[in-house]
């Protein structure tokens, strides 16, 4: 029974297959649908208590998510960036204008981030070049106290300072200033963020965002009220659509499932035909009919959410320009409503096809 | 042991039109008789065939198994009597596409619920009898014709049924090949199985024990007692 089990699926893989596919692709866009606004606002509240009514601005092809997740990449802009905006009109808006250049290093075997800044604040310490602040983890891994040397690439560091406790995520960072950095990291005149605040109560956020790019070629600007702004549009669409969207989606995997069980029937119908000719019980067609369905139904659910992860994020990143990752709260569900739509689907067709003479199935009237 | 009473079958035709296929066929056969029952192309061989074996209604009448009516018992209960009482060689070979010849002629037995090997082990020594021990992994679409109606042939008898039922078994086979399966019918009728075997040649009926002749679904002496 296995045995006939296992060489049926091998013979029509392709078809079981493609309906494993579709299946998967309309589950993915149901589980975006239903875990998009639990995901957005997670992370815009995350951002929230990053930027607060702040703005960011990194060159255009960061990969945000790395990015939040402090895994910084390749993509730089000119250090300058920061004069350009304060030589523009947008200067009124823009008080604070803070250009950073951040990286990933490894020292003494222990993996570091480096944050070069222009070192305005007491908080991390002096503006000498070779002064560094450390966080407190960095500290003790490194077995560093305050004015303790540390040598990096060539560049000989004092250590004026330890944060303790440090910025949250900051605990393994090492500040020094961005010319500093800028020559540790081998990336001279550049950074990777330009963080900016001001007073922008009565301003149109999303529009001063767009000027910024539009001033600062190649960037782009990242704040928590655009960010909100195309939650709300995008969370607007989802509800005009969501009933629609549900309704089409689960016509969609329903049918996937009747086509399945009704072409395996159609096509095997000979087959089916002879295995009840030499003597396998209708009840184990039936049997084998529903199983068949079930693993189906199941495998595409389960691809579906794996293949939820990266559309959401690449839809997160075209949308709201922030990684956005699917809740598998609803997986059970999908699967608990999947195997129902398959048993039912499969088990009527199968029964009574198994109730025909054989030889109406064989064709041999 | 098997017995039809006014049996008739009726199709139903692509013009919508009824076309009788048997019309009122009463038959005995009892426990070790070897019958062929020959006719033309059309005559109604086959669906008789397919009626005493379970695997077609007739229209009205009865078919009694042991004095118990087939076609009043479930379709479960009629898989069970292919199963393990009758077996049967169409004459389309009826082969699963996907198995080789070898698993085409296993699974009656492992339906049956003995063990793979057995199986495997009875399927083998059936295959090797009749001149296919080298083609055994061999799919459907790998064998020829005659190669084809003799997987089928194992694969029927590998239950020992009490029944077997032929439906042009050698129409496809060469001349010796022929002889060597009607020989073989005959060693499982002097071994106690049934045999029914429909053709339309006269010298493989002639293999038989009993000749009945079929012609436009009436046998030809009237009611084929």
């Amino acid at each position: 029974m296995l045995m006939l089990f296992l060489k049926e699926i091998r013979h029509r893989w392709m078809i079981h297959l493609l309906v494993i596919f579709l299946m998967a692709f309309i589950i993915s866009i149901l589980v975006i649908q239903s875990s998009l606004n639990s995901s957005a606002e997670e992370k815009i509240k995350e951002l929230s208590h990053d930027l607060g009514k702040g703005m960011l601005v990194v060159p255009k092809e960061t990969d945000l998510e790395s990015f939040y997740a402090m895994q910084y990449g390749p993509h730089v802009m000119p250090d300058d960036y920061g004069d350009r905006i304060k030589a523009s009109p947008l200067s009124k808006h823009a008080g604070k204008v803070d250009p950073r250049l951040y990286g990933n290093i490894t020292v003494r075997g222990t993996d570091l981030i480096m944050v070069g800044l222009t070192m305005r604040s007491q908080r991390y310490g002096s503006s000498d070049y070779d002064s560094m602040t450390i966080g407190s983890g960095a500290a003790r891994n490194l077995g560093l106290k305050v004015n303790d040397t540390l040598d990096i690439n060539g560049n000989s560091f004092r250590i004026s300072r330890v944060i303790d406790p440090p910025p949250k995520g900051y605990d393994m960072a090492l500040f020094v200033p961005l010319k500093a950095a800028q020559s540790v990291l081998g990336k001279p005149g550049k950074i990777n963020s330009l963080r900016m605040g001001g007073c922008w109560c009565k301003l149109d956020i999303p529009a001063f965002a767009a000027n910024v790019e539009n001033t600062l070629p190649g960037t782009m600007a990242i704040t928590v009220d655009g960010l909100a702004k195309a939650q709300i549009e995008i969370n607007a669409i989802m509800k005009q659509y969501s009933t629609i969207l549900w309704i089409v989606g689960t016509i969609i995997v329903i049918s996937s499932i009747i086509f399945l069980i009704l072409y395996m029937i159609k096509k095997g119908e000979r087959e089916i035909g002879l295995l009840l000719s030499i003597g396998l019980p209708p009840g184990k067609i039936i049997v084998k009919n529903i199983v068949i369905s079930i693993v189906s139904a199941v495998a595409g659910v389960l691809l579906g959410h794996i293949l939820s992860v990266p559309l959401m994020s690449w839809f997160g990143k075209a949308s709201m320009r922030i990684a956005l990752v699917p809740s598998w709260q609803y997986l059970p569900h999908f699967v608990f409503a999947s195997t129902i739509i398959a048993l039912v689907a499969s088990s009527l067709p199968s029964w009574f096809v198994t109730r025909l003479d054989p030889t109406k199935l064989l064709r041999e009237e | 042991m098997l017995e039809l009473r006014n049996v008739t079958k009726d199709f139903i035709n692509t013009r919508k039109e009824q076309v009788g296929a048997l019309a009122n066929i009463n038959l005995r056969i009892n426990e070790g008789d070897f019958l062929s029952i020959v006719g033309p192309s059309g005559s109604g061989k086959s669906t008789l065939l397919f009626i005493i074996g379970a695997l077609m209604s007739p229209s009205e009448g009865e078919v009694l198994l042991r004095n118990k009516n087939i076609y009043n018992t479930s379709p479960a209960y009629r898989s069970k009597l292919r199963l393990r009482d009758i077996g049967f060689v169409f004459q389309t070979f009826n082969l699963i596409p996907y198995l080789s010849a070898l698993d085409n002629v296993a699974v009656p037995a492992m339906l049956a619920m003995k063990s793979k090997h057995k199986a495997s082990t009875r399927a083998k020594e059936l295959l090797e009898r009749f001149g296919l021990g080298a083609r055994l992994e061999h799919k459907f679409s790998e064998l020829s014709v005659g190669e084809r109606q003799r997987v089928a042939l194992c694969r029927s008898v590998i239950n020992d049924p009490e029944i077997i039922l032929a439906d042009e078994p050698t129409g496809n086979l060469d001349p010796t090949m022929t002889h060597e399966v009607m020989a073989l019918f005959q060693e499982l009728n002097n071994s106690g199985h049934t045999i029914i075997v429909v053709t339309h040649e006269e010298e493989v009926a002639a293999y038989a024990r009993k000749v009945e002749h079929l012609q436009n679904g009436k046998f030809s002496n009237g009611s084929g007692n």
